[in-house]
């Protein structure tokens, strides 16, 4: 925003519900979250309501120090929203119990000890990655996006994205090292059906 | 080594059964198979592991989301020893890390477009630009409601034939209003009324009571909602100071009705503000 109005003014017409400062306000909100990637114009305006509604009540509880522009302001709330909404949905993952961890393991010191040992074996894993498995598996647990979201993302078709899914898991079955050897019994439906290089 | 990509009859979407983003119907057809697959159960078992170590699930320390955006942004406001400890974190927390990369880039893409917007501008006119929305939005204000021109507040200049109009928002209780709303005599005032979160999104037939029920403004058009939840209201006048209650009644098939109760007062008292 280039506003040349001073920000005891816009907040003060912001707080008075005038409309046009309202609307400038929502504008740079709406900046904020497209440059957020997001592209779901429901989304976003769920996301622009909430925003607004927490920069009125943080100028009306004085927290707005007015050491920026109310856009800037707005904007920076935008960001917390955004972040706290992608925390929300990550926790809001449907309960399976083939998910769930074994309850004995949390149940005692050795077991939180075993837990954190996991964590650590799991993390040293996901380090030993290639650097395209590493964007691929945080898109998909991090920022909770969709196959198809990653495929946008990624500039590649779902198929590719697919494909790299399973290079992945090929490589992530390298970094397990010897100590996780593959199963040489598996039914014959499992076994590698065919070279997938270059497919994306 | 196994198969469990495309062709091989196994799903390649268990990452995202494991994130729960796949669509219902896929997510059904993805847990009939694992319930079938040894091989698929201990892939999701896997992915679950790896997905709680990356979004640190065993740790207690991450920073807010609040922290995070001042982080990433430099903000003075931030503790030296605050600003030390989250840095430390993000070495250690994948999820986190990340999160402060997507605001970052945020940051940069936010930046291009704003400068971008300036740039497109003709020379000299980016440096005007302020100067010029605000006279121009000024003027508008001016022809439409009598309101504020220039860069300081100045007393609305009469306009033949047009009322100065008061603007005022209402808000339910539970969206953070702790007292009712004032309008300033005389109107006419421009009323935002905010609806509550989950309120229908139906139209809105509206009138105002006194306290004990009798109707004062009543048989108002209906009115839709905006994309926000806010219904916008005009109000021409009110008989007398007194206390109120604006009434929102959902028209048919929903049956809700919201009341906001607020007080007109006589002049000289300043706006609420809300």
């Amino acid at each position: 925003m280039h506003d040349a109005i001073p920000t005891t003014q816009e907040v003060s017409e912001f707080l008075a519900g005038r409309r046009e400062r309202i609307d400038a306000v929502r504008r740079s909100v709406d900046a904020a979250l497209r440059a957020m990637r997001i592209r779901d114009a429901d989304e976003r305006a769920g996301l622009i309501q909430e925003t607004l509604l927490r920069v009125l009540l943080s100028l009306r509880s004085g927290r707005f120090r007015g050491d920026a522009s109310l856009a800037t302001y707005a904007q920076r709330i935008a960001r917390h929203v955004w972040l706290e909404n992608l925390r929300r949905r990550r926790e809001q993952v449907p309960l399976d119990p083939d998910l769930l961890p074994a309850t004995d393991r949390w149940s005692s010191p050795e077991g939180s000890l075993l837990q954190a040992e996991a964590h650590r074996a799991s993390l040293k894993r996901f380090h030993a990655l290639p650097a395209p498995c590493k964007e691929l598996l945080l898109a998909i647990f991090v920022e909770g996006l969709s196959y198809r979201e990653v495929a946008v993302r990624l500039g590649i078709s779902v198929m590719a994205v697919r494909l790299r899914v399973f290079r992945c898991r090929l490589a992530g079955r390298g970094a397990e090292g010897v100590a996780a050897p593959a199963k040489q019994d598996a039914a014959p439906e499992h076994r590698v059906e065919g070279d997938v290089k270059g497919a994306d | 080594m196994l198969n469990w990509g495309p062709g091989a009859g196994h799903p390649a979407l268990l990452p995202w059964y494991v994130a729960g983003t796949l669509p219902a119907r896929e997510a059904r057809r993805v847990r009939a198979h694992v319930a079938r697959c040894a091989e698929c159960q201990r892939q999701v078992r896997d992915l679950a592991a790896q997905r709680a170590a990356l979004l640190g699930s065993t740790r207690t320390d991450h920073p807010t989301a609040e922290e995070l955006v001042a982080f990433t942004d430099s903000d003075p406001t931030v503790p030296a020893d605050r600003r030390q400890s989250i840095a430390a974190h993000l070495a250690g927390c994948p999820a986190c890390a990340h999160e402060n990369d997507l605001l970052a880039e945020a940051a940069e893409r936010l930046s291009a477009a704003s400068h971008s917007e300036r740039e497109s501008l003709p020379p000299g006119a980016a440096a005007a630009w302020g100067r010029w929305a605000a006279v121009a939005a000024a003027s508008i204000v001016l022809i439409a409601a009598g309101f504020v021109a220039g860069r300081t507040p100045q007393p609305p200049v009469p306009v033949p034939g047009i009322r100065a109009l008061t603007a005022a928002t209402f808000m339910p209780a539970h969206r953070g209003a702790d007292e009712a709303g004032i309008l300033t005599l005389p109107g006419p005032w421009a009323v935002t009324v905010a609806l509550p979160f989950g309120a229908a999104a139906a139209p809105y037939r509206s009138g105002i009571r006194t306290v004990a029920g009798e109707v004062v403004v009543g048989g108002a058009d209906a009115v839709i909602p905006d994309r926000e939840g806010s219904v916008h209201l005009y109000l021409d006048s009110l008989p007398a100071a007194g206390e109120y209650v604006l009434v929102l009644e959902a028209v048919a098939p929903a049956t809700e009705t919201w009341r906001y109760p607020f007080s007109v007062v006589a002049g000289d008292v300043p706006p609420s503000g809300r």
